[in-house]
């Protein structure tokens, strides 16, 4: 936000006038495209006869879907198993999500307002974590559930993701916000504290739930490295790897691929598309950066 | 209902600040006690001891008979109103009201009969299935003293519930809260750092400063009879005059008077000479206090003080005038609203005509009307 005082509400671009407005309207509309291009390829492509594909896809006719064909959805479900690995995602996705949020807005209320000893040193372990990647503690957590015999099952793939370090940050620096005086009011009305989380906090949480929710959802619905250790059974697979098999499998047909990857992010966007009222008006109130 | 007893209470916070100071008071049961005094004076703090929502350092709670240190808020059986309402915002009116009997277990039936006793006596029935953030100040105030009444508590803890309504609104609510303490009998605690809102209001009213209590007494006896200087300047608009003096030798008619530094003659106090107090002996350095009201202005050819009139506040029904006499009068509250320091404030009715600013004027301080306090501040007590 620059200087001058200028509230959350009013759009810095439609300060100028005339000309000047043209091109700021210019640059934003090439900058638009150079996001949705990709997608609009990716979509029309799908819909196009094999054929054709490939030779159309640097020209202006790329994006246009002409003479559309749903055969190459059908080719892939006939090539693949892909409802069975759409499902593994969902599962492992929406296990990820509704795990991930009990857990870490729990944990983040208990960092926030709970008086407990070492709280101090959990907070700082959280925030430590925040900058611990992934791939950091793949091969040790590989060796771990090997151990356990965990591999190739839908709770290897979901329990390593449930505690977010970024999730609890998120929640913690919105549950520091929120007015004491509500949740002194429910403890003298004769709630104790996990009644109060439950029925006072969450309800009036929507925002930085749905928030949470979508940066985890986009996070991994497309992971990679960690399903390709610890799969080895096809039907125990998610999407990623699907597609990046199915990609390499001959013969290869571009027109299978995009519509495999146009089904694949579907429901991302339609997640977004359900929750982004919320996530906007928190990103705007928290000024997290998406 | 239950009475409030609250002996030795200390309140130190982890960062050190000593917020509550070795603290005692009485509610008697069925009584409106406010605790005035300025922000950060540690009143609600007391409020949240007495709720439970902070740990006291030292000192115990009775709420009627029963020691309730250590004891969670919901099992003391009290119920706050907060500044800003505290609502749940996703619940309905209804849902709101019937928070604290949902969370206590009563059933279903009784909860939604109460609810409906609470809403028809605030006049909350139109609104029951309306959200908080839908309704208006006033409506919202309501709420929350719904919440908190219905479920009959043995005491009722108001957190400046006044100071977010408008000065019309404020009046009305006010009137509407003593008739509802009234006929319910509920002992209540009543924080607020409006002065004309605690006199009105309250049975009693509890002065603190700097988290100790200054005076706990009426409002009328603490506006005549203030213990100290503090409560001396701190009531009233504007606050009592104080200004420094010295205790004069007794005059021959056994009367005693004080000098006042830049006067020739001594000031009249109105005590009879035979009074034994230490603090009176000659010479002895005292404050002298005068209410503004009391303070005369009389005509220039008539034997007074001399003064010039500095500044003129025209307060509608009266006006406020300030008078530079030629000792200066002392600021003991610190208070940030003091418009003119080392100024003689005289509060005057419609009937004098209207003064001109830098008008030479006399004034008269009858000495019925003079309050002594000695230097630490401490109301000398006349006969």
């Amino acid at each position: 936000m620059s200087g001058g005082g200028r509230s959350l509400g009013e759009r810095p671009w439609q300060s100028g006038t005339g000309s000047s407005q043209a091109v700021t309207y210019a640059v934003l509309a090439a900058a638009a495209l150079v996001w949705i291009a990709p997608i609009v390829v990716m979509v029309a492509a799908s819909l196009r006869p094999e054929g054709r594909v490939l030779p159309e896809a640097g020209t202006l006719r790329g994006l246009v879907p002409t003479d559309p064909t749903l055969e190459n959805y059908a080719d892939v479900f006939q090539r693949v198993a892909f409802t069975r690995m759409f499902w593994n995602t969902l599962v492992i996705n929406a296990s990820i999500v509704v795990g991930g949020l009990a857990i870490n807005a729990t944990a983040a209320y208990a960092l926030a307002r709970l008086e407990w000893p070492g709280r101090r040193w959990s907070l700082a372990l959280v925030l430590a974590l925040l900058i611990v990647p992934f791939e950091a503690i793949a091969v040790p957590l590989f060796y771990a559930v090997t151990t356990l015999g965990w591999r190739d099952g839908y709770l290897v793939q979901i329990l390593p993701f449930v505690a977010n370090a970024l999730s609890i940050f998120i929640f913690y620096t919105f549950f520091l916000d929120f007015p004491r005086a509500v949740e002194d009011a429910a403890r003298i009305d004769g709630a104790g504290p996990w009644r109060t989380f439950i029925e006072i906090v969450v309800p009036s949480s929507r925002t930085v739930f749905a928030t949470v929710a979508i940066l985890t959802f986009v996070l991994h619905w497309g992971l990679y490295l960690w399903p390709l250790l610890v799969t080895s059974r096809v039907d125990a697979r998610p999407l990623p790897l699907g597609i990046a098999t199915f990609r390499a499998l001959p013969p290869v047909q571009w027109g299978d691929v995009m519509a495999f990857a146009v089904m694949m992010v579907a429901p991302v966007a339609i997640v977004f598309a359900v929750l982004q009222r919320w996530f906007a008006r928190s990103v705007a109130a928290a000024g997290i950066k998406g | 209902m239950a009475s409030i007893t609250l002996e030795g209470i200390d309140k130190i916070y982890p960062d050190g600040t000593h917020a509550v100071r070795d603290l005692d008071l009485a509610v008697a049961d069925g009584e409106l006690v406010v605790l005035l005094g300025p922000s950060g004076c540690g009143k609600s703090t007391l409020l949240r001891l007495i709720a439970g929502l902070e740990p006291l350092s030292s000192g115990t709670v009775h709420i009627g008979n029963r020691c309730v240190n250590g004891e969670p808020p919901d099992r003391r059986d009290v119920a706050m109103v907060f500044q800003n309402y505290a609502l749940y915002g996703h619940m309905t009116v209804r849902g709101n009201i019937g928070f604290p009997l949902r969370m206590r277990g009563v059933a279903r039936d009784e909860r939604r009969k109460r609810v409906a006793e609470i809403s028809a006596m605030l006049e909350l029935d139109d609104v029951l299935d309306a959200r908080p953030g839908t309704l208006s100040g006033g409506q919202q105030q309501r709420v929350a003293m719904g919440r908190a009444l219905v479920r009959h508590p043995a005491a009722f803890l108001l957190d400046e519930p006044l100071s977010n309504l408008d000065a019309r609104l404020r009046t009305h609510v006010r009137e509407e809260l003593r008739r509802i303490q009234r006929q319910l009998g509920v002992t209540t605690v009543h924080v607020t750092h409006d002065q004309v809102e605690a006199l009105s209001l309250g049975d009693r009213v509890a002065v603190m400063r700097d988290g100790r209590l200054q005076q706990y007494a009426p409002g009328q006896e603490l506006y005549e009879r203030p213990a100290n200087t503090f409560v001396a300047a701190f009531l009233g608009h504007p606050g009592m005059n104080l200004f420094e003096a010295a205790m004069a030798a007794p005059s021959g008619d056994g009367s005693m008077a004080v000098s006042v530094p830049g006067l020739a003659d001594p000031l009249p106090v109105g005590i009879d000479g035979t009074v034994r107090d230490e603090r009176l002996t000659a010479g002895a350095a005292i404050f002298v206090g005068i209410r503004p009201e009391d303070v005369e202005l009389v005509g220039n050819d008539q034997a007074g003080v001399p003064g010039t009139i500095e500044a003129v506040e025209e307060l509608g029904s009266e006006r406020v005038i300030h008078v530079a006499l030629p000792f200066a009068t002392v600021d003991l509250t610190r208070s940030a609203d003091s418009t003119a320091p080392g100024l003689l404030a005289a509060r005057l009715d419609r009937q004098h005509r209207a003064p001109q600013l830098g008008a030479r004027v006399a004034i008269r301080l009858p000495k019925g009307a003079l309050r002594l306090f000695d230097r630490q501040g401490r109301a000398i007590d006349l006969p």
